[in-house]
């Protein structure tokens, strides 16, 4: 083939099983679309069947080019011959003992036509055993940065533009066993757009030692190897954090945060001055909430600005001042209810460079709860952050809201405290469209560019709607699972929307809304569908797919 | 003075008792959360289950339509 072709498929070989070798080959030469290369680059196996098979492979397809390495380098340096052989525009990643659906490069490289400024692309996967049976489906969002900081989510199949992995400089050994997510991380820091192909296109091959397999410490230096990976990217964006990984989960990471310094942050809490039984025992919930902030917090610099409506009980108003002391602004509300216009209000009065916007329904549960928040807030993209609020009797109430047809929902609501969540999503930092202003954090600067929560949502929806308005502008929100908060909300749950606030909604958001594309077409509430498990399977019969072979180059 | 301070020392252990009460309570609703967390977590799992089985049942009457929404759904189409 003496042009360059649309692919280059990225294989290092170790001591291959035949078997598992000859299916991963075939699933390349099933590819409906035909412009690739396969290298595959022997990182000196040992055992002497590897060097026949990879002359017959070589033999049977003019597009398998081999090379062999005359020491054993380990997988970054059998990776990086192999990129250097490459020809291809793009690069696609494919282990040496898993295979590729027939499609699969195929749909990429259309939807790499469709964006053309994407330099990364990544599809969904599901794993497969040595008979190949399917198994373990992994339906991925779109393009999440906040996630890919805590899990290692786009993984397979993964394809670069050749010409960004020579800029970043490759495989980087350091990283040896994560290097792959070192590679996305960096990659992604430079790239102009990321796409996702929301389908089961790569099969990831269970086999003992590998870490698709079930016992995660088969290879427990790739998961020290992923923290150093992700330091390193905190390191160079910026990002005052520090990354640590799950000792009960070893595929889910955390981020601390590490301030260098501490801005001044407005909590605003509007207040009816309601009494609620909290415990078995009736508290005004404007005090609970402020005690525990008081009591709880570690960040210093934070200003209390707790908006009332007048009249407001002056016995109140005291012990307000008794426990907020110097920290605590009152400002009076004497309007008609406006859940929008009452934060507007307790804005306009602050001084902070984030707002930190809370209900006097909670109750702060993490000591570095504000530390956590602007360690989000004060990146560049990101619009909002808000934490996972866990109602009284220890059960989830938010993790991020999800659009399902369009309209908001919490995702694993009334769920154990300890749900996991589909793919760990409900502990892991994610992006989502929107979070519940019941706590959420946003940059002063962006809230009054977007003049504050909408007064067309005077009592629902106005969070959504800002985090929608953020979203439009460009800024991400974040759910953060190590915030965690008590929302004294009623456990038993009752739609207060109005069908008007919904129509509202869907009118103005629908085309951004539906599909959600922190979502997968085939999830349901954040759960897999029944009928995802049948998503691998080809689409087209195999005479069909012949016919698109001589796709454009 | 006796009196005032066996009275004072009653209602301390009745605040105790309450407290300690208050507690156990506390506990018993994490407990029983954890269980309507559980169950939710199954009546979830069997409403996705009944779905699929309406849309196995429609399968037979609307073959066409089945096929072609299940096809959109495993082509990755959104919504």
């Amino acid at each position: 083939m003496a042009d360059a072709p649309r692919f280059s498929v990225i294989t290092p070989v170790y001591n291959t099983p035949a078997d598992v070798f000859w299916a991963m080959v075939s699933s390349m030469r099933r590819q409906g679309f035909e412009d690739w290369e396969l290298c595959l680059v022997d990182d000196c196996s040992p055992s002497p069947h590897v060097a026949a098979l990879l002359d017959e492979a070589e033999g049977t397809d003019p597009r398998v080019r081999v090379a062999r390495r005359a020491e054993n380098g380990g997988i970054v340096a059998a990776s990086n011959d192999a990129v250097a052989m490459a020809r291809g525009e793009f690069l696609a990643l494919l282990d040496h003992d898993d295979e590729l659906h027939p499609d699969a490069l195929l749909l990429v490289d259309r939807a790499l036509r469709e964006e053309p400024e994407a330099d990364y692309a990544y599809t969904d996967e599901d794993k497969i055993d040595r008979a190949g049976r399917h198994s373990g489906p992994f339906f991925k969002p779109d393009w999440s940065p906040e996630r890919m900081r805590t899990q290692m989510y786009s993984c397979h199949l993964s394809v670069f533009r050749r010409s960004l992995v020579e800029e970043v400089g490759g495989f980087d050994p350091e990283f040896e066993g994560s290097q792959d997510w070192d590679l996305v991380l960096r990659a992604t820091e430079r790239a102009r757009a990321v796409v996702h192909v929301p389908r089961v296109l790569y099969h990831w091959r269970m086999l003992e030692g590998s870490t698709s397999g079930a016992d995660e410490a088969a290879k427990p230096w790739a998961f020290t190897a992923g923290t150093r990976a992700v330091q390193a990217h905190l390191d160079r964006i910026g990002m005052p954090a520090r990354c640590t990984h799950d000792p009960e989960d070893r595929g889910v990471y955390h981020l601390d945060p590490e301030l260098t310094d501490e801005p001044l942050v407005s909590i605003v809490i509007p207040t009816a001055g309601q009494v609620r039984e909290v415990r078995y025992e009736p508290v005004v919930l404007i005090s609970h909430c402020l005690r525990s902030i008081v009591e709880t917090s570690t960040y210093e610099n934070y200003e209390l600005v707790v908006v009332t409506d007048t009249p407001a009980d002056p016995a109140l108003l005291e012990e307000l001042r008794e426990i907020g002391g110097e920290r605590l602004r009152l400002v009076e509300y004497d309007k008609p209810f406006s859940y929008s216009d009452k934060i507007n209000t307790g804005a306009a009065a602050a001084r902070g460079e984030h707002l930190l916007l809370l209900n006097d329904d909670i109750e702060v549960a993490t000591p570095n709860w504000i530390e956590r928040m602007v360690m989000y807030s004060g990146m560049e993209g990101i619009g909002a952050v808000g934490g996972r609020l866990l109602l009284q009797d220890g059960r989830l109430q938010h993790v991020g809201v999800r659009f399902q047809n369009g309209l908001p929902g919490h995702p694993y609501w009334g769920f154990r405290g300890d749900f996991r969540g589909y793919a760990n999503a409900a502990r892991i930092a994610t992006n989502c469209l929107a979070v519940t202003a019941a706590c959420l954090m946003t940059r002063r600067e962006l809230f009054e560019q977007l003049n504050g929560l909408s007064d067309r949502f005077p009592v629902n929806y106005n969070d959504v709607d800002y985090c929608l308005r953020l979203w439009r502008a460009g800024k991400r929100s974040v759910y953060d699972p190590d915030l965690k908060m008590i929302h004294f909300e009623s456990s038993s749950r009752s739609s207060a929307v109005e069908e008007w606030e919904k129509r509202l909604l869907m009118e103005i958001w629908l085309p951004f809304t539906d599909p959600d594309p922190y979502s997968n077409p085939q999830l349901r509430h954040e759960l897999p569908r029944p009928s995802s498990k049948f998503s691998w399977m080809p689409r087209r019969p195999r005479l069909l797919r012949r016919r698109l072979k001589g796709q454009p180059a | 003075m006796d009196d005032g301070s066996d009275l004072r020392q009653e209602l301390e252990e009745r605040d105790a008792e309450i407290e300690r009460l208050r507690a156990l309570l506390v506990a018993r609703d994490v407990e029983i959360g954890e269980e309507r967390g559980r169950r939710l977590e199954l009546e979830s799992y069997v409403l996705r289950l009944m779905s699929f089985i309406r849309l196995a049942r429609l399968a037979v009457t609307r073959p066409v339509y089945v096929l072609r929404k299940l096809r959109g759904r495993w082509s990755g189409e959104r919504g």
